[in-house]
Formats: structure tokens, C-alpha cells, sequence
């Protein structure tokens, strides 16, 4: 009689044993870029995909023939921090570690130009143009400030304002069915 | 060395890599939304497809925003398909990206009731003494599961910042920024007018 108990229980714990592989098998049918569904007559197929900046996983209807043209996921991206247009709020207060665009670029051509004897040339080219503009597009100024020392007077920060930013979001209906009730939303954001 | 044998080099340089790649802005946005979409955009139980056409993913503006600025080239469509997405993921119960162009016969097979094509239209960009003002603005069309057309909608968004390119990855924020303002609007509207 103890034994016949003994076997009953193993066999039930097996069976639990043995579902559990079976789930985990199932889990194994969704990873990303693997079709699970595949309709001849139309040609799409859906698969489960990781988003490529967050990872969570979404469902996507792609062509049966090619998988979606992701970008593979490798790591979540870090939110943004609009604080970082606020003012006296620099990128390393929020922490961000997003994209940038490479000035070194500039820094390089500079050097080469020095190097090779023709930065009067140069300081004679960009000159005009930061009279012109006085500080509205940051990189050519900025970096010309920066190449030039001696050959380039940039007259950026001359003036201090007031650093803010603003937001704004709007939307407008053009067509409706009769039936979608008509609405009109408008959002404005703002810091001071 | 001579300077017209300098101004010849100079001329080679520029020839061969262009200005703007010596000076040039390539902007690329993070492409991710900030903690500010959570907070302002609530889940609605709907089951919507979304339909990105390629143009948009694809979609590149060289617009330099002013006259004497540099040259900035905006990676648009790179930015706005994650972002897109994630804000349909998180705004609606049931997302479903549709990458292939739909069809009655899509919809109908997947019981997908309703389909939002979203497809930028305007992006503009503007460069001042003071900072940058990124506007862009995006059309929208929902479709049922047949195809017929129920609702178009075109949203706004603009982020105005100053002093963006004096802070490394400014430029990059701002257009993000300016992204999310027309998405959030995208988003709320879309809801609103399926309630």
C-alpha cells in the first residue's frame, strides 16, 4: 500500500515536472524574429519582436518572406530629460548619455590646416560668416572659436539671456465619417 | 609653402568631403520618449494597428534653418518609427506594428478593427541667434478593417530651446523634444476621437 502511494505521488510530481518543460518549451516558441503564425494566401506573417530602444517585446506584421527590418535590440536606451533645456541645466546634470554630434571632425581639419600653414585662409573664410550669424548655428562658430586662437575672434556669449524652451503639441481634424463625433483637442507645454 | 598651392589643397578638401561633412551637423535623436509621455498619456482598451509608410522611415531633412548656419542634417524617420511605437505600445491596449502594407484581406484575417497610417508631412527647422525651433507635423489616417477611410487628423508638435548647440547632444534633444510634442498631441487626439 506504501509503495502503490509512493508511485501515485511520483507520478503526479513527474507530471508536474513534465507540464512545466512543456511551458517553458511553449515560452521558447515567441523569441524575437520567429514567425509563429504563416498565411499562405496573403503573404504576412506575424512575428514577436523586441522594440529596439526599450525591448519590450510587440507584435508585428511583416512580409512571410523577409522578417522585420529591425535594428536588434542590445540595451535600453535612457529616456531623456527635457530638464537638460532648462536653464543653467547642463547635459551631465540629467545624466545624459544619448547621441551627440562629433565636432572633432572640425578640430581635426584645424589642425590639419595649421599643420599645413593655411589657417589665415581659413580664419578669412569663416570670419564673414560669424559676423554674419552671430552665434545662431553653434558648431561652425563655436568650433572656429575653438580652432582659431589666435587667428579667429568669435563674439559668441556677448549677450546673456534668459535660457527656456517650449513646447507645443496641436491637432486638426481634416476628414470624419459622420458617425466619429468631431472633436478638437490642443495641448500647450510650457516651461518658464 | 605658396598660398595658392594652399588654397589648392583647401579646394581638394572640400571637393572631396564636402562642407558638410567637415562642419556638418548629423543629428540623430535618441528616439526614445521621455518620463513626460507616461505622465500625460493614459491607456485606452482599443486594438489599433499602426502603418509607418517607408517615406517616413525613411524620411531625412537637410534643412539648415538659416542662412548662414551650418549644415544640419535630421535623421527623422529614424527617430519617429521607435518613438511612434513605443507611444502606441504604451497608449493602446492591443498594438500591433504593421511593417507591410495592409490590405482589407490583412486586417480582416488578423481581426485588426482599426488601422492609424501615420506619415510626416512638415518639418521645419529654424535657426536663431538664440537657439533652435524644431516644428514638424504629421498626418494621420484611420482606416477601418475594409480600408475605409474614418478619420484624418494632422498633429502639430514644436520644441523651442536656446542655446541647444552650446550643450553636447542639445541639437539631438530638442528634436526628440519637438518629436514627442507631436506624438503626445498624435496619441491624445487619436483616443479622443475613437472614444
Amino acid at each position: 500500500m506504501k509503495r502503490e502511494y509512493i508511485c501515485i505521488v511520483m507520478s503526479v510530481v513527474m507530471s508536474f515536472v513534465s507540464m512545466g518543460a512543456h511551458a517553458e518549451d511553449k515560452n521558447e516558441v515567441f523569441p524575437s524574429h520567429v514567425s509563429i503564425e504563416s498565411p499562405h494566401t496573403i503573404g504576412t506573417a506575424v512575428y514577436v519582436v523586441k522594440h529596439p530602444k526599450t525591448g519590450k517585446e510587440l507584435v508585428c506584421i511583416s512580409s512571410e518572406s523577409s522578417p522585420p527590418a529591425w535594428a536588434s535590440f542590445s540595451e535600453e536606451v535612457k529616456r531623456p530629460d527635457y530638464r537638460m533645456l532648462e536653464p543653467g541645466v547642463s547635459p551631465k546634470d540629467v545624466g545624459y548619455d544619448g547621441p551627440r554630434s562629433n565636432r572633432t571632425k572640425v578640430y581635426v581639419l584645424a589642425s590639419t590646416l595649421i599643420a599645413t600653414g593655411i589657417a589665415a585662409g581659413v580664419a578669412t573664410a569663416v570670419m564673414p560668416v560669424q559676423a554674419a550669424s552671430a552665434g545662431g548655428a553653434g558648431a561652425y562658430l563655436g568650433a572656429g572659436s575653438a580652432i582659431a586662437g589666435a587667428a579667429v575672434v568669435a563674439p559668441l556669449g556677448s549677450q546673456k539671456t534668459v535660457d527656456d524652451y517650449v513646447h507645443d503639441g496641436k491637432a486638426e481634424i481634416v476628414y470624419n465619417m459622420p458617425e466619429i463625433s468631431e472633436s478638437n483637442t490642443e495641448s500647450k507645454r510650457a516651461t518658464p | 609653402m605658396s598660398m595658392k598651392r594652399a588654397m589648392a589643397i583647401l579646394s581638394v578638401v572640400l571637393l572631396c568631403g564636402g562642407c558638410e561633412t567637415l562642419f556638418g551637423w548629423h543629428i540623430h535623436a535618441p528616439g526614445v520618449l521621455s518620463a513626460n509621455y507616461y505622465s500625460l498619456v493614459n491607456q485606452s482598451p482599443e486594438r489599433i494597428a499602426l502603418y509607418i509608410p517607408p517615406e517616413t522611415r525613411s524620411f531625412i531633412s537637410t534643412d539648415k534653418g538659416g542662412t548662414f548656419a551650418d549644415p544640419e542634417t535630421h535623421y527623422v524617420g529614424e527617430a519617429v518609427v521607435p518613438m511612434l511605437i513605443e507611444a502606441f505600445q504604451e497608449g493602446f491596449a492591443e498594438f500591433v506594428y504593421c511593417e507591410t502594407s495592409p490590405t482589407k484581406e490583412i486586417l480582416t484575417h488578423y481581426g485588426v478593427p482599426l488601422l492609424a497610417e501615420v506619415r510626416v508631412t512638415h518639418y521645419d527647422n529654424t535657426v536663431t541667434v538664440k537657439g533652435q525651433k524644431i516644428e514638424v507635423q504629421a498626418e494621420v489616417i484611420v482606416y477601418d478593417s475594409q480600408m475605409q477611410e474614418r478619420v484624418r487628423f494632422r498633429a502639430d508638435g514644436a520644441s523651442d530651446a536656446k542655446k541647444v548647440f552650446k550643450k553636447k547632444g542639445g541639437p539631438e534633444v530638442n528634436m526628440n523634444a519637438a518629436l514627442e510634442s507631436m506624438i503626445i498631441t498624435l496619441v491624445q487626439f487619436l483616443q479622443d476621437s475613437l472614444r
